[in-house]
């Protein structure tokens, strides 16, 4: 008898298994499948590996562009309720660093417009209407500035940036129809680097983060690598030069 | 008696239930609509084929023109235009998120087939769907109507689409949700475009 119950217990126990074991494999398989199948990927860049690169190695690097808008409407939001101001001015120092470590030169607007009230002026005109250079069409009002900054700086390239933040709703769920939504926000960083010379648009790239950006996560540093990744001067090296 | 002095609450809670109802199908508000909107007869609208914007264009979306256009066709039909479909694609080729942001007039002017002057154009700004426990979809749709004669815009919204299914059914319907949630977007975008009552 003792036997028998020994048998039925140790049958119980193995039938309890396989049935918990049927039913979680799938389960597991199922959520492992979710965390990388998606159309679209976190962060995902425009360009192509292949390197651009660039005879213009000084470069001036203006304030972002900020956009932060409702995705729903497009009505303007506050970058600083989302801490734009600071997700902008990561933009321009990390990128900076990068930059100088690939062998640019980043100049210092700054220091150029108090120096030159000319270069100033040029700098102030461009930075107003820098969103315009994102557009297919050429922006002729801004040909003569270009050039006083050419002059003034020995022909640096300009590197504007814009992030364009859409701000939707978070993910939901509904737990008596099963019903779920996923966050809509992202953001595209875009950059544009201007010969002010002739006005010629050089290089540009963008990138997509399906985040809204905060200069502490990871994803928004790995985006803005990702954007100057393929930017490089055509004499290469990995010299560190800032010139104040 | 008793019959007689529920009878005014039942009508008044049907009134009030249909009230609701009306508001809640009532036509949206449209990002921009100019203020000469439906003071001149609309003889035909050319409606342009859909500018893909999605960063990368991925996945493919080979029934994309039929989606969005399927849905804007049967609007403007109920709504009593007379349009065009265009399907010279090199049309809206070079366009750019930016181009229709701020619209520059002689960029108008020189949009959309020669002869036309009402021209609509829809752009698809962004499409995903994500696999999780279940499966979602989101896409961001803009419409534009551009009166080429003067270079201005006359009507612009957008159109939100966020759909979704948890459980397994859900993880099933992951390749329906891409699809589901531009229509549902277009049709959002839709509601905002005034009838033709001139």
């Amino acid at each position: 008898m003792d036997t028998l119950k020994k048998e039925i217990h140790i049958f119980a126990g193995t039938a309890m298994r396989v049935l918990v074991l049927s039913a979680v494999a799938p389960l597991l398989t199922l959520l492992l499948l979710s965390s990388c199948a998606s159309t679209s990927q976190h962060i995902s860049s425009s360009s192509e590996k292949k390197a651009t690169y660039i005879a213009h190695e000084k470069i001036i690097i203006m304030p972002a562009v900020l956009k932060y808008v409702s995705i729903s409407n497009d009505a303007p939001l506050p970058p600083a309720t989302y801490k734009g101001e600071e997700a902008g001015a990561f933009l321009v120092s990390y990128s900076s660093e990068l930059l100088s470590k690939k062998g640019f030169s980043v100049l210092n607007a700054k220091a150029l417009s108090s120096e030159d009230s000319k270069f100033r002026k040029a700098y102030n005109e461009i930075l107003g209407e820098r969103i315009s250079l994102f557009r297919s069409s050429s922006n002729p009002d801004l040909t003569e500035d270009m050039k006083v900054l050419a002059e003034s700086s020995n022909n640096a390239g300009i590197l504007i940036f814009m992030l364009r933040v859409k701000v939707g709703p978070s993910g939901t769920w509904n737990p008596y129809t099963g019903a779920i939504t996923s966050s809509s926000s992202y953001t595209r960083l875009k950059a544009l680097l201007v010969e002010t010379g002739s006005g010629r648009k050089l290089w540009k790239n963008e990138v997509q983060l399906r985040e809204i950006p905060a200069p502490e996560s990871h994803g928004y540093k790995d985006a803005v690598k990702l954007l100057l990744e393929n930017l490089k001067t055509d004499k290469g090296g990995q010299s560190v030069q800032i010139i104040n | 008696m008793c019959r007689l002095s529920t009878k005014p609450f039942y009508k008044l809670l049907v009134l009030l239930s249909l009230l609701i109802l009306t508001g809640c199908a009532a036509a949206k508000q449209p990002i921009f609509l100019s203020s000469t909107f439906g003071k001149e007869r609309i003889e035909r609208i050319h409606v342009l084929p859909v500018v893909d914007l999605r960063f990368n264009k991925e996945p493919e979306l080979p029934k994309l023109n039929k989606w969005i256009l399927g849905t804007v066709k049967s609007s403007l039909k109920r709504k009593k235009y007379t349009f065009t479909i265009v399907s010279d694609t090199s049309l809206v080729g070079n366009i750019t998120e930016e181009d229709l942001q701020t619209v520059d007039a002689e960029w108008v002017k020189d949009l959309g087939p020669t002869g036309s002057r009402w021209v609509m154009v829809i752009a698809l700004l962004d499409a995903k769907s994500k696999l999780t426990f279940g499966s979602t979809g989101n896409a961001e749709v803009a419409g534009y109507l551009f009166d080429r004669m003067d270079g201005s815009i006359v009507w612009r919204d957008k159109g939100i689409g966020s759909v979704g299914q948890g459980g397994l059914i859900g993880m099933f319907l992951k390749g329906l949700m891409i699809g589901d949630a531009i229509n549902m977007a277009t049709s959002d975008l839709m509601r905002s475009f005034p009838d033709n009552e001139v």
